[in-house]
């Protein structure tokens, strides 16, 4: 582990580590904080990148400034963060408050400790969004989204075989006609050179090995998209468990809900349009269901 | 009672008056025999169609009636006598031209001793095999076993030739016949092929299939082992395909000469002598309502040049043509359309991927890019180099963007990506790789710096008709 004891001073060399990497003390503008494992900060972020390849991010303090950007590929735990951008595979966690920020996670986005607020700018989640507050009195615009990245992933997935399989079944056209020209003209292949035998035994040889291709990739196929249906079964929610104020843009996938009026205790899912419902009635139905 | 056996009876009844009494009965019963024998013999021959096994009667006939140790049948072929059979005579030569006919006349021959027979006994016979349409071949006999040939004999012997020679017409009429319906039967047979394969070409419309199941029909059905396919663009010719064959490659330029412009205007394959591509061609026009499609050069084929090619394949070579031209050309609009017009596709293109991203539950993210400045490098370097960096940078976005389900290159300077199922905030966080893209490409033009401006949009977060997202990419200021 890389360990640095004291501030970044403003602009510093940028830090690049193998390992994890831990900063005691804040990291000033224009700085760039990269490493394979997992970064730990205790102090402030400010006007700076902090990306980790592999593992998670926690800063103890504050993210702060519209260049900040941190990125990791698993989880993100923030004491507060004010116009910076988090993006994590796995989930952000805020500590206090998220203010005027741009947070996406491939997971969940946790904003329940402290002041629990997440007011201006935007969360978007895979999964679940979780917060004590969403938006505040002032009636800043806040937007909460649903994005459902897996069904996104399985679609591009999907959508690779899918071209892998067209190419496939245009060789395969082309193999069969071929084929088919060589059967009608069957008597004729007798007479033919060697080379030119061997080189039809080899069309026939591709031909079958195209067939077993397209099988492996439709079984692909069939099992992602079972993948993509059992996806769609989960159930995923914005649960906001003081206020939501107005002003505040809900959505989930395509779906959009805009809240004119304040709610309190709510939980937002989809059922084919968004609903907006109190959160405790929700838990009780659960329960007896 | 076989031929042979039969024979043997004939000769020893002919020829051993002691042991039997018709020899009492007089010269009437000895015709009457000889009669039923030459009724057997004919019946024999006329139980067969097939010269080998008429020639075979023949000689075990006479063999057997003169026990004969040495004898030989000729038979017509073309403008020679070819030995068909033989027994004893392993030296007479194995052809005779046919101005052995003038020097004798239609009956039998005493003494015979032509040019290459000189070392063969006085008593050789040459016996014509004649039918009504003259000499089909001829007989040599040699020595008798017993005695000399008597006048009964060669009575006997011109009867039997006479018989022969009518039977192997018929056999020779009856070979010919076959050997048409086999011909017939083959020609069917090709012809069926080629509409079978005609049909299963016109059931395609992908411009290199067609060309390839072509190329696949020539070499294996036809045996060509080297050809060149030109397609037609407009006013000009240009190689399409070429197999087996060097100093030819695909979009080089064809000029046709005045005697493959004839095989044009009648439509016909020719064989076109050796001229400046320094052997023989077949030439195969292409062409359908009067409109060029293209044409194949064949220049090799399995079993030698081209130069012998009947004239039959000739035909079948523009039985193909006649069928290939109109896929051929119908794939060749095919492919100009979808490759000279992207945008008439386009609309198409985005229904498809949002039809998808629907049927998914997902949307779709459009990335519009504009490369300021770049409409001023053509003036201020040239075009060549422009579009140079612009396709290099084509392949660098592609190679970066592995997400990236569709792009389109509009107006030199402006691109739209089209991340079909792909979040927006995932694109957003890939613009930065196109600002190092830009910075990377065109660093090296350093008096003209080009800068990237980007706008983002959200299907169907910003609306549900898809015009208005392409309407965006002509509108970015």
């Amino acid at each position: 582990m890389m360990l640095i004891e004291s501030s970044l001073p403003p602009r510093s060399k940028p830090v690049v580590c193998d390992g994890d990497l831990e900063i005691r003390g804040n990291v000033e503008a224009g700085n760039h904080i990269e490493a394979k494992g997992n970064i730990t900060i205790i102090g402030d972020v400010d006007q700076s990148l902090v990306f980790s390849h592999e593992g998670s991010i926690v800063i103890h303090g504050l993210v702060t400034g519209f260049h900040t950007t941190v990125v990791a590929k698993k989880d993100i735990t923030v004491n507060s963060v004010r116009n910076a951008t988090l993006r994590a595979t796995g989930r952000i966690v805020i500590q206090y408050e998220s203010v005027e920020a741009h947070l996406v996670a491939k997971d969940s986005i946790f904003c329940q400790e402290g002041k629990g607020a997440l007011v201006g700018g935007s969360a978007e989640a895979g999964m679940e969004i979780e917060t004590r507050t969403l938006g505040n009195e002032k009636g800043m615009f806040t937007v909460a989204r649903l994005t459902n990245f897996r069904q996104s992933e399985i679609f591009l997935q999907n959508q690779k075989l899918a071209q892998m399989e067209k190419e496939l079944l245009a060789q395969k056209e082309k193999y069969e006609k071929t084929i088919q020209v060589i059967r009608i003209l069957g008597e004729k292949v007798t007479q033919l050179p060697l080379v030119k035998k061997q080189e039809l035994a080899l069309q026939v040889k591709q031909y079958q090995a195209v067939c077993e291709k397209i099988a492996q990739i439709q079984q692909k196929r069939k099992l992602l998209w079972e993948a993509s249906q059992n996806q769609n079964e989960l159930e995923r929610t914005i649960i906001v468990h003081d206020t939501i104020y107005e002003n505040v843009s809900l959505a989930i996938d395509n779906q959009k809900l805009d809240v004119t009026s304040r709610y309190h205790n709510v939980i937002v899912y989809k059922k084919g349009i968004l609903i907006l419902g109190d959160f405790d009635e929700y838990i009780k139905r659960k329960k007896y269901a | 009672m076989g031929l042979k056996d039969k024979a043997r009876y004939y000769r020893l009844t002919l020829h051993s008056p002691a042991s039997t009494p018709q020899k009492e009965s007089g010269d009437y019963e000895k015709k009457l025999l000889e009669l039923q024998t030459i009724l057997e013999i004919n019946k024999e021959l006329g139980a067969t169609l097939q010269s080998e096994e008429l020639l075979q009667i023949l000689l075990f006939t006479l063999m057997g009636q003169f026990q004969l140790s040495r004898i030989a049948i000729y038979q017509k072929e073309d403008t020679y006598y070819v030995l068909a059979q033989q027994q004893g005579m392993e030296s007479i030569p194995a052809k005779i031209g046919f101005d052995i006919e003038q020097y004798f006349s239609s009956s039998v021959v005493k003494d015979f001793r032509g040019e290459g027979f000189e070392n063969f006994s006085d008593s050789l016979l040459l016996v014509p095999l004649a039918s009504k349409n003259g000499w089909t071949g001829f007989l040599l006999l040699g020595p008798k076993g017993e005695g000399s040939y008597q006048e009964e004999d060669m009575h006997f012997i011109t009867a039997v030739a006479s018989l022969a020679g009518s039977a192997l017409e018929n056999a020779h009429l009856y070979t010919s016949l076959q050997k048409a319906y086999a011909d017939l039967d083959q020609r069917l047979k090709q012809i069926s092929a080629l509409y079978e394969i005609s049909m299963l070409i016109n059931s395609s419309d992908d411009f290199d299939l067609i060309t390839s199941l072509l190329q696949e029909t020539l070499a294996t059905g036809f045996g060509v082992k080297s050809s060149v396919l030109l397609a037609s663009y407009g006013e000009r010719m240009a190689v399409a395909r070429c197999y087996g064959m060097e100093g030819f490659y695909p979009q080089q330029v064809y000029q046709l000469s005045p005697e493959e412009e004839a095989c044009f205007s009648d439509n016909k394959p020719r064989i076109i002598s050796a001229s400046s591509k320094g052997k023989a061609y077949i030439f195969l026009p292409l062409s359908t309502v009067k409109r060029r499609v293209g044409a194949m050069l064949i220049f090799a084929l399995d079993n030698g040049s081209v130069e012998g090619v009947s004239e039959d394949i000739l035909n079948l070579l523009a039985i193909i043509a006649s069928q290939i031209a109109p896929p051929l050309l119908l794939s060749q609009w095919i492919r100009e359309k979808s490759s000279h017009n992207p945008f008439q596709t386009l609309y198409t293109l985005l229904q498809s991927e949002a039809q998808k991203a629907k049927e998914f539950g997902v949307g779709i993210s459009f990335l519009y890019l504009k490369l300021n400045n770049l409409q001023k490098y053509r003036e201020f370097y040239s075009e060549e180099q422009t579009l140079s960096l612009v396709s290099v940078f084509e392949q660098r976005i592609a190679d970066s963007l592995p997400m990236l389900s569709q792009w389109i290159h509009y107006d030199l300077d402006r691109f739209l990506l089209i991340f079909t199922g792909v979040p927006l905030s995932e694109v957003e966080g890939h613009i930065d790789t196109l600002y190092s893209l830009v910075a990377d490409v065109f660093s090296h033009q350093q008096e003209l710096p080009i800068q990237l401006q980007t706008s983002l949009a959200s299907y169907p977060d910003e609306g549900e008709s898809l015009l208005p997202y392409i309407m965006r990419l002509t509108t970015m200021a």
